[in-house]
């Protein structure tokens, strides 16, 4: 479904992203783990188009995406939750939700979605009213998240959900990940610093570190993997 | 005494509401684009000048004049952006540079076609309305009232439909708004030109009070400035509130303390204010 061929990003004459290669295939959950800095959030905006590689390419569905802008990948059915939320702060849950469906026509299934997610977050329903800079960080990821899921994407990508939250704010926004992998048809792509709640979910999942992907295998496989075992699972 | 002063508080409400339409589409323009554009008096010059052609020249009616204005004037700012902002936006410097000399390049164009001497559009109402105190002219009233209008619609449309909402999008976080789908160049183009069509409406509006001459866009450019400084940039009901304020204190200032020191007003004020507060009236620490 998506293919990452030998990407290679530039900050200004900063090296970011150094030959990345990374497939992710219908129905899959992909995990980028890595430390920060490693370039998982610049290979996450390259995918959306928002950064532009100084080479090799990448696909969608067969489509090459590298050099479309932004709102046309997002048209083919790419959601980006980006890293650190980035909502619409001064608008209100609602709006933030509506914006997240701007793209869409079918009514009817913006209506579902709408009731899926808050059935997931019962707090953006009670809260749907009020401004987005209000809510706590862990309700503003699930705001976030839920923006990302109302433009009925093919392919989620969520980069680092948890960050910067509480210890059992991450384990909600995880069980909710959990659940929209299980209840939704969508692929999703993810990065996360917390190998330990990820990789236990993931089909397959990437070490991405100082711009490169350092391994790469099934969830499972990298749990047991002596090198991540010390590195991200503190064992 | 109490009187006189309602009958010129009301006179500087109707004129402040003017100033702040003015006002309004250098703030679009700075929120949606981070753009401060210095060529706002000139669409604002372009606004009059163009109601001077379509009532006196060729012979429209006021209010068909004041639409054709506006609408030539909103094509001429997205002509305006699509050629010279968008392909230089993120050089800041550049882009106010450039406003600024084409802001000179507007004045001369219209200089050659309209000629450099003062012209006058004469009122479309006549008639006053006596209130405690004094009088205002229908004309003034009727102008505030279609300012207000103007501004409730683009209230409404910032609130109401998807494209104010994707322009909100737009000017909180550029780059998550075309993430979201948002075409946030066609977006920005809009917003130009709603800016543009904003300044030439308040021109429009005033024209039967004020002369026309080509650099009649500076002063309103300045006042315009200092409103949006004054009200918290980007801020819009602090733009609103602050066009009102300064109407006011102008008119007073003119009343009771000299006419020469009312234009000077507003610009003491803005000093104080920012020294006391440096983001404005509404402005919100980033």
């Amino acid at each position: 479904m998506l293919q990452v061929k030998s990407v290679t990003v530039h900050y200004g004459k900063a090296l970011a992203v150094d030959s990345v290669s990374l497939e992710v295939d219908e129905g899959e959950f992909v995990a980028v783990i890595g430390p920060n800095g490693a370039g998982k959030t610049t290979l996450f905006k390259t995918i959306s188009s928002v950064i532009r590689p100084t080479s090799g390419e990448i696909l969608f569905e067969g489509v090459r995406i590298s050099d479309l802008p932004p709102h046309e990948v997002a048209r083919l059915g790419i959601a980006h939750c980006p890293e650190r939320r980035r909502l619409g702060y001064r608008m209100s849950v609602m709006e933030n939700l509506e914006l997240g469906a701007y793209l869409r026509k079918d009514r009817a299934g913006i209506e579902e979605d709408l009731k899926f997610v808050f059935e997931m977050f019962p707090v953006l329903k009670e809260r749907k009213n009020q401004k987005a800079g209000t809510l706590s960080g862990g309700e503003q990821q699930m705001l976030a998240i839920a923006r990302a899921l109302m433009a009925d994407p093919k392919l989620l990508m969520m980069d680092e959900p948890s960050v910067g939250l509480a210890p059992l704010m991450k384990e909600r926004i995880f069980e909710a990940i959990e659940e929209i992998k299980k209840e939704r048809s969508v692929t999703i792509l993810i990065s996360e610093q917390d190998a330990s709640l990820v990789l236990p979910m993931s089909d397959r999942a990437y070490v991405m570190e100082t711009g490169r992907m350092k391994i790469e295998g099934r969830g499972r496989e990298l749990m047991e993997n002596d090198y991540v075992k010390v590195t991200y699972l503190g064992l | 005494m109490i009187e006189t002063l309602l009958s010129l508080t009301v006179n500087g409400v109707l004129i402040g509401g003017l100033y702040a339409l003015a006002a309004l589409g250098l703030t679009i323009v700075l929120g949606v684009m981070r753009v401060i554009n210095v060529s706002h008096g000139a669409f604002y010059m372009l606004g009059a000048y163009f109601t001077f052609l379509f009532s006196i020249m060729l012979g429209f009616n006021y209010l068909t004049s004041f639409i054709l204005s506006a609408a030539l004037v909103f094509a001429i700012g997205v002509v305006y952006e699509r050629l010279l902002i968008k392909p230089i936006r993120k050089e800041e410097l550049n882009v106010l540079i450039l406003t600024f000399a084409a802001a000179f390049v507007i004045e001369e164009i219209v200089k050659f076609a309209f000629g450099p001497r003062y012209r006058n559009i004469p009122p479309y109402l006549s008639g006053t309305v006596n209130i405690p105190g004094g009088s205002v002219d229908v004309q003034r009233v009727l102008s505030f009232a279609i300012a207000i209008a103007i501004v409730a619609l683009l209230f409404a449309v910032l609130r109401f439909t998807k494209i104010g909402k994707a322009m909100r999008m737009v000017a909180e976080d550029e780059e998550v708004a075309g993430i979201l789908g948002i075409n946030v160049e066609k977006v920005q183009m809009f917003s130009f030109g709603f800016g543009a069509m904003l300044a030439a409406s308040a021109a429009a509006l005033l024209s039967p009070i004020y002369l026309l001459y080509p650099s009649m866009g500076w002063d309103p450019l300045l006042k315009a400035f200092a409103i949006v400084i004054f009200g918290g940039m980007g801020s819009i009901p602090g733009t609103v509130l602050t066009g009102i304020i300064f109407g006011v204190a102008e008119v007073l200032t003119g009343y009771y303390i000299s006419p020469t020191w009312k234009t000077v007003v507003p610009f003491i004020l803005l000093i104080l204010i920012i020294s006391v507060k440096p983001t404005g009236l509404f402005g919100e620490e980033e």
